[in-house]
């Protein structure tokens, strides 16, 4: 099985979509014959011509409401945001109209596609091209928000969103676009959503992580691990509706949990996380949950590794959740 | 297609275009479709008043645009509305029934979206969410998705969402993909520039069109259409000027009733065509009536295509903690 990195699985999964499906396509700024800014969608233009592979003008809210209109009318658009830092001109289309469509026409009408877009720091690209802005999509009915870890999953999961009859906010981990390897099949294959992944099994403590950090967090468990404390850690994968079964499962095991992002702590994912283990597991928890993330600063430019929640500072959140 | 002389605004009805005139019936079947937009918007207006619906977004006055419009339309064209336009879905093959059911929250609707949002997936009618120009960027979408298949795209507009930057995307996106739209716009005709100047900026041409005369909206959108069906791309109408009630000149039903009654062959027929409407309108809102209310437990229904963990459970405890509705 060949060793392939995230960027070459994602553009394998959506050539593989394409293939399949002559309803898939593709758009966003520079994805045709450039191939994309991190060459997400090189070969594409070449293989499915420029009626499927569509250059757009440079207007997120146009990307994201054209494809609506293509997805109403039965086409499954893969629009790429060239950042997750450039979709708020699009915020509007996301959340006033895909998100609700469904719902608010009663049923006559769903506009599914999967928005894809580059997500976090620690690439040296300040403020605009490093934020973490899932929960901001989670907080609005109607969205499925992925974020993988790995090769093995970013096309798993890709190709089970394409699939997916929702809209869905696909999130890559620029940081890991290639710096994560590893085995990919050739074919087709889907990876669940809404399934979580134990990434590593421990009794003490529970850590829950998705993207890049899930990294950091492996690294700190296995820090933890020399100090005596074996940490349990979950690549949650699908961030919404996110495997509540296999967290409360986990937290029922250690009775400690940690969670860990990029993005800022006040109402990030990780607030909500905590609060979903408290009103499920309250009596089996050993110590107070804890939260290890960004700031809630404006992401910086020079400082990103202070500010990013790396294994130095999860750490310490891990071994005293253990001793508490 | 040229673009509009800004001076220049077509008129049918005591104009002098040189366009052949439609058939009786087809005229009277325009007539029977101006007096149910008017009926249906007279009555949403009366159910506002009364307090039976939250509001009416109505669009009394501007009939001639919006069936005007929407009659030029071939069967399988898609049309994309604000909540005003709910009437134009009435040209589109919708029942008034269905208007009102919405608009009451029963039946179909599900009670989602406020008064006018008529969404119909066999008429191929799309409402917005809101009325920001948003609409018109999946109008154009659509267009796209449509183009090897025949279907035209009509999106409505008014001069004061072209001040929003969706308007500028719905353009931009129409003229870069070439996509077969039709963008009629309800213009006052006071604003500098003039609706169909902008089109021209984005390369869309444009035509100007009485606002009250149906015959000569409809006229323009055949037109506009079939330049947009040929593959030349979109095009944009501007109806200028403000209709209004009272039979007056500027009262869109009455101008082509009394244009009409000038045919020897029609002159006979529009009062009952008038009395049959009435009747249906009355039937229309029993029929709408008569289905029930949703459930508030229904409305944990199509947020996502299956019913996810924290859905199930919050509506088991709305299901708990909500006495039951009558």
């Amino acid at each position: 099985m060949p060793q392939i990195n995230m960027v070459q699985a994602i553009n394998d999964a959506l050539r593989l979509a394409m293939q399949r499906d002559p309803r898939v396509l593709v758009m966003g700024e520079d994805v045709g014959k450039v191939g994309g800014v991190f060459r997400v969608t090189a070969g594409l233009h070449e293989e499915f011509g420029e009626a499927r592979v569509i250059d757009t003008p440079l207007s997120e809210g146009g990307i994201i409401g054209t494809a609506i209109g293509m997805a109403l009318y039965g086409l499954v658009p893969v629009p790429e945001i060239q950042f997750s830092d450039f979709i708020f001109p699009a915020y509007d289309q996301i959340v006033s109209e895909l998100a609700k469509m469904r719902w608010r026409s009663g049923g006559e009408y769903s506009a599914k596609m999967v928005i894809r877009t580059p997500v976090g720091g620690g690439i040296r690209g300040g403020l605009y091209h490093s934020q973490s802005p899932e929960a901001q999509f989670i907080h609005v009915a109607g969205l499925k928000v992925v974020c993988p870890s790995n090769p093995y999953d970013a096309k798993g999961l890709l190709l089970a969103s394409i699939a997916d009859p929702d809209p869905v906010l696909f999130f890559e981990p620029k940081r890991v676009y290639r710096a994560a390897k590893g085995e990919v099949p050739e074919g087709p294959y889907t990876v669940e959503l809404g399934k979580a992944a134990i990434a590593r099994e421990g009794a003490h403590v529970t850590v829950v992580a998705w993207g890049a950090m899930l990294y950091e967090a492996l690294e700190a468990a296995h820090q933890a691990s020399a100090r005596g404390v074996e940490a349990e850690v979950i690549d949650l994968r699908t961030l919404w509706p996110l495997d509540i079964d296999t967290v409360v499962a986990s937290v029922k095991k250690t009775g400690r949990v940690v969670v860990v992002h990029e993005a800022p702590r006040t109402c990030g994912l990780g607030g909500e996380i905590v609060s979903l283990i408290t009103e499920r597991a309250f009596t089996h928890l050993e110590a107070p949950p804890a939260r290890v993330t960004g700031f809630d600063t404006p992401f910086p430019y020079t400082t990103e590794l202070d500010y990013l929640p790396l294994a130095h500072r999860i750490l310490p959140a891990i071994v005293d959740a253990a001793r508490y | 297609m040229t673009h509009a002389n800004p001076d220049d605004v077509r008129r049918v009805i005591d104009g002098d275009d040189p366009s052949p005139a439609p058939t009786d019936d087809a005229c009277l079947g325009l007539f029977s479709l101006l007096v149910r937009a008017r009926l249906v918007g007279e009555r949403l207006d009366a159910l506002a008043e009364a307090g039976t619906i939250g509001f009416a977004p109505t669009a009394i006055g501007d009939e001639a645009i919006l069936i005007g419009a929407a009659s030029a339309f071939a069967p399988g064209d898609w049309s994309f509305v604000t909540h005003r336009d709910a009437v134009l879905s009435l040209a589109r093959g919708v029942s008034a029934s269905r208007v009102f059911e919405q608009a009451l929250g029963r039946g179909s609707s599900k009670g989602r979206a406020t008064p006018g949002s008529v969404c119909d997936r066999e008429a191929r009618v799309v409402a917005a969410g809101a009325p920001t120009a948003a609409h018109a960027v999946h109008a154009v979408g659509a267009a796209y998705a449509g183009k090897g298949d025949g279907v035209v795209v009509l999106a409505t507009l008014t001069e004061a969402m072209l001040e929003a930057g969706e308007a500028h995307n719905a353009l931009n996106f129409a003229g870069v993909m070439r996509a077969p739209i039709v963008f009629v716009v309800r213009a006052t005709g006071d604003v500098t520039p003039p609706a169909s100047e902008r089109g021209v900026a984005y390369g869309l041409p444009a035509l100007r069109v009485d606002a009250t005369d149906a015959l000569a909206v409809r006229a323009s959108v055949t037109e506009a259409r079939a330049h947009a069906a040929s593959g030349a791309g979109a095009v944009l109408v501007e109806a200028v000027g403000r209709g209004s009630t009272g039979g007056g000149a500027d009262d869109p039903v009455a101008r082509l009733a009394a244009y009409l009654g000038r045919r020897e062959a029609l002159a006979s027929r529009l009062d009952p065509a008038r009395a049959a409407e009435r009747r249906a309108i009355d039937d229309a809102v029993a029929a709408a009536t008569r289905q029930g209310p949703a459930a508030l437990t229904t409305n944990f229904d199509d947020v996502f295509a299956a019913l996810p963990w924290h859905l199930a459970e919050q509506r088991d405890d709305a299901a708990r903690s909500t006495p039951t509705r009558k």
